[in-house]
């Protein structure tokens, strides 16, 4: 065997001494016990940020497992409903689209639940369900409250088109008023995507959970595994 | 007997997560085992921007502590270090090593740093696997090993996956070493617990 020229320092630093060191810290807990320890303390509350898209049937097993886990609890969820999401470049985009909805459907008969819809959403055809939570966060309402029963409707109890009026009357259940038109609601749906991207993430549903980065369709145990370790869940 | 494709690359740390568990499901059900090495994805034009690497990397790490196999330090072995532990696969099946081979290698790289394009640390790899060296390095010279992964590589996509680890039971499809759970339950739904 011709052993390759050893690496260079740049190399092996890159390719060994780097990764290694992100991963040593990334198993460093102590700081961020002590901050939440500190925060309790303060009264203050944990906090999920959870950026998701309505096209995504992953967001349909991500954000009513958050909802369950921190029923409660002293832990805030911030939702950030994306109108865009994933690489920009992604050869495989259409062939994730169709994987998601079958692996969604396998995901959610782990907990004896069933995914109704077969077949991929247009991002454009629900866009308005992001505008709405957005609207309704704007509002000073819950957004949870709409956007996981939507997310339900949408994937798990529908196969039919998208039908806004139904989603509309759901709105109405939800919140006194009906959400107006409001044009900021599509900038702002585009700077979620942005600050997903600015800190570190690309893809929905993307949870933010004290430090720690999560994809939070198949990572619920471990979110609240790592909640549980910051004493912010029992 | 029914069989189980496994799709693997040695540069995803899921793919080491995975392998333990896959290379245990002939000891438990009536399957047969195939291994499929394939390239590695940023060599198939799947973008992977530092975000996702960086994310993968941290949640393989978490993954590894969950299941209890050792993780870190680790040594990226894109470049000269897949592509000769892919020309070894064809010889490891051969000898019918595979599994130990994937195993030692994957252990090599992802727990212990190693930089398995210098000859040293292949070597111990390949005789921890019970491969001679001699036959190794006629191996590294023979194209069988890169043909089998283009093949291997071609097969993924045909079945509509592009990520590994993968596997295929049947008409069944799976990505992901966290997906095991869902493959095993369904060699269980067709009664091939032994």
């Amino acid at each position: 065997m011709r052993s390759t020229p050893t690496d260079s320092l740049w190399q092996r630093f890159q390719k060994r001494e780097l990764p290694s060191l992100l991963l040593w810290l990334d198993r460093q807990t102590l700081p961020r016990k002590v901050s939440a320890l500190l925060r309790r303390l303060a009264g203050g509350r944990a906090r999920i940020d959870l950026y998701f898209a309505f096209d995504d049937p992953y967001a349909a097993v991500a954000l009513p497992g958050l909802i369950e886990m921190i029923r409660d609890q002293p832990v805030r969820l911030n939702l950030y409903p994306l109108a865009r999401r994933g690489l920009a470049v992604d050869p495989a985009a259409a062939q994730r689209l169709v994987h998601a909805v079958r692996d969604a459907a396998a995901l959610l008969q782990r907990q004896g639940l069933s995914l109704r819809r077969t077949s991929p959403l247009a991002a454009a055809e629900v866009r308005y369900l992001a505008e709405w939570t957005l609207y309704a966060q704007l509002q000073g309402q819950d957004p949870a409250a709409f956007a996981g029963r939507a997310l339900s409707r949408l994937w798990h109890d529908a196969v039919d088109p998208v039908d806004q009026v139904f989603y509309r009357r759901l709105y109405a259940e939800c919140y006194p008023g009906l959400p107006l038109p409001d044009h900021c609601l599509r900038d702002r749906l585009d700077a979620h995507h942005r600050s997903l991207q600015q800190r570190g993430h690309w893809d929905s549903p993307a949870a933010w959970v004290e430090g720690r980065w999560y994809f939070a369709h198949e990572r619920l145990p471990a979110i609240a595994d790592w909640l549980r370790r910051l004493a912010w869940l029992p | 007997m029914s069989t189980v494709e496994f799709f693997y690359s040695f540069r995803s740390p899921y793919s080491y997560l995975a392998a333990p568990r896959i290379f245990a499901l002939p000891s438990d059900f009536r399957v047969r085992l195939r291994f499929r090495g394939v390239r590695p994805m940023v060599t198939r034009g799947q973008p992977v921007p530092p975000a996702k690497r960086l994310y993968i990397l941290r949640d393989a790490g978490r993954e590894a502590q969950r299941l209890g196999l050792p993780f870190g330090p680790v040594h990226d072995p894109l470049g000269e270090a897949v592509w000769r532990c892919l020309r070894l696969c064809e010889l490891a099946e051969r000898q019918d090593r595979i599994a130990a081979f994937v195993l030692a290698a994957g252990h090599a790289i992802w727990a212990e740093g190693a930089d398995l394009a210098q000859e040293r640390p292949m070597r111990r790899v390949c005789e921890q696997a019970g491969l001679s060296w001699p036959d190794c390095l006629r191996a590294f010279d023979d194209p069988k090993g890169l043909e089998a992964m283009e093949r291997n590589t071609e097969q993924l996509g045909e079945l509509g996956l592009w990520g590994v680890p993968s596997f295929r039971f049947a008409e069944h499809r799976f990505w992901g070493q966290d997906r095991i759970v869902d493959l095993v339950r369904c060699l269980e739904e067709a009664g091939l617990r032994i």
